[in-house]
């Protein structure tokens, strides 16, 4: 008889899960919901010039320098979309050649999504669609080929060094025009990559 | 029913949920530039400290190339800010133990101390890149030289 009594009590005593169980689930599902995961990302590594303090980026100029001018065009009619537009400044551009000319790279419809890009030329998404009509950007095919010339140019003298590109943009340009000509320079193994700053007094 | 071998699993799964939470509280949501080069993170270099800056489009819906902001630690920064934040990293960077992290500076040339902080540049590629220009600017006063670009496979 008390045997029995006793196996009662216990039974009774059991712990009632469920609540607990619930609260674990809704702790589950909100961390769940709000854990952004990180995407598969690359870094392009630039670094500044060093000596900061001289401003000696002013005064030194390299006769083979390539700087590129990066500027945005905005269409007059519609204004969802425009140009950037692609100059160099080449103070030698080949043996012989009049210095100070400008070599304009010609541009090419991205708004219909996709562009040819890299070596292998394959194709890549550009625009995105409805909502970013997209805009004409710079043959970038060009551009490496350019750069890969004028690199053989520069290593034919023999320096050791790489040829110093300089990346000068105006305000507007989208930053993926920037990361493709610093891609492009990395691809070719042109480590002396500048991205021009004018300099402005902090407000 | 036997109910703690489920209860351990749901632990462990929120565990590891709050775990990555905190891993990327850094991270705004941008769509980042493609890029072919782009090298993943190598973490051989464990002294390296990198701090994660943000550029994401800014809420007002204009027309491309769009305006954006620049976001560090859930925090927009005008170019004030941005120099006192970079400011104070650089110092926490070189001060000793007890209120840094006690890494020496680099003597660059003309007796330039650089701080050896990277910063990672996570750039929206929609976003005009006027402020690039405004990062690149007051990390060079602030002497950090070590700027890295996030990309994409595209």
């Amino acid at each position: 008889m008390r045997i029995k009594q006793n196996k009662r009590v216990i039974e009774e005593s059991e712990l009632d899960m469920t609540p607990m169980i619930d609260i674990v689930f809704q702790l589950l599902i909100f961390f769940l919901l709000s854990a952004k995961f990180i995407a598969l990302e690359g870094q392009l590594s630039s670094y500044l010039p060093k000596d900061r303090g001289l401003q000696a980026s002013f005064s030194k100029i390299e006769p083979d320098e390539v700087i590129f001018f990066l500027e945005w065009v905005a269409d007059p009619v519609n204004d969802k979309t425009g140009r950037v537009r692609c100059q160099t400044i080449n103070y030698k551009p080949s043996p012989g050649a009049a210095s100070g000319q400008d070599h304009e790279f010609e541009s090419q419809d991205a708004t219909v999504g996709q562009i040819e890009y890299g070596p292998d030329r394959r194709l890549v998404q550009y625009g995105e669609g409805v909502d970013m009509p997209g805009y004409h950007i710079p043959n970038f095919t060009n551009i490496e080929d350019y750069l890969n010339f004028r690199h053989g140019l520069y290593e034919t003298k023999g320096s050791g060094k790489s040829i110093p590109v300089t990346i000068n943009v105006s305000d507007n340009v989208p930053m993926q025009m920037v990361a493709n000509i610093v891609d492009i320079c990395t691809r070719i193994g042109i480590t002396n990559v500048t991205i021009a700053a004018k300099e402005i007094p902090i407000d | 029913m036997e109910l703690t071998p489920m209860i351990d699993c749901v632990f462990l799964l929120i565990m590891f949920f709050i775990l990555t939470t905190q891993i990327t509280v850094n991270i705004e949501e941008v769509t980042l530039p493609f890029a072919l080069e782009g090298q993943p993170e190598k973490r051989e270099n464990t002294d390296a400290v990198m701090l994660i800056m943000n550029v994401r489009k800014s809420q007002a819906d204009d027309a491309p190339p769009r305006s954006g902001e620049v976001v560090y630690q859930g925090k927009v920064l005008n170019t004030k800010t941005l120099r006192t934040m970079l400011d104070e990293e650089v110092a926490y960077d070189a001060a000793p133990p007890p209120r840094g992290r006690g890494r020496a500076k680099e003597v660059g040339p003309n007796n330039v101390q650089l701080s050896q902080l990277e910063i990672l540049i996570r750039y929206d590629k929609h976003v005009k890149s006027e402020y690039l220009r405004t990062i690149f600017e007051q990390c060079q006063k602030a002497g950090v030289y070590k700027l890295k670009l996030a990309t994409t496979q595209p």
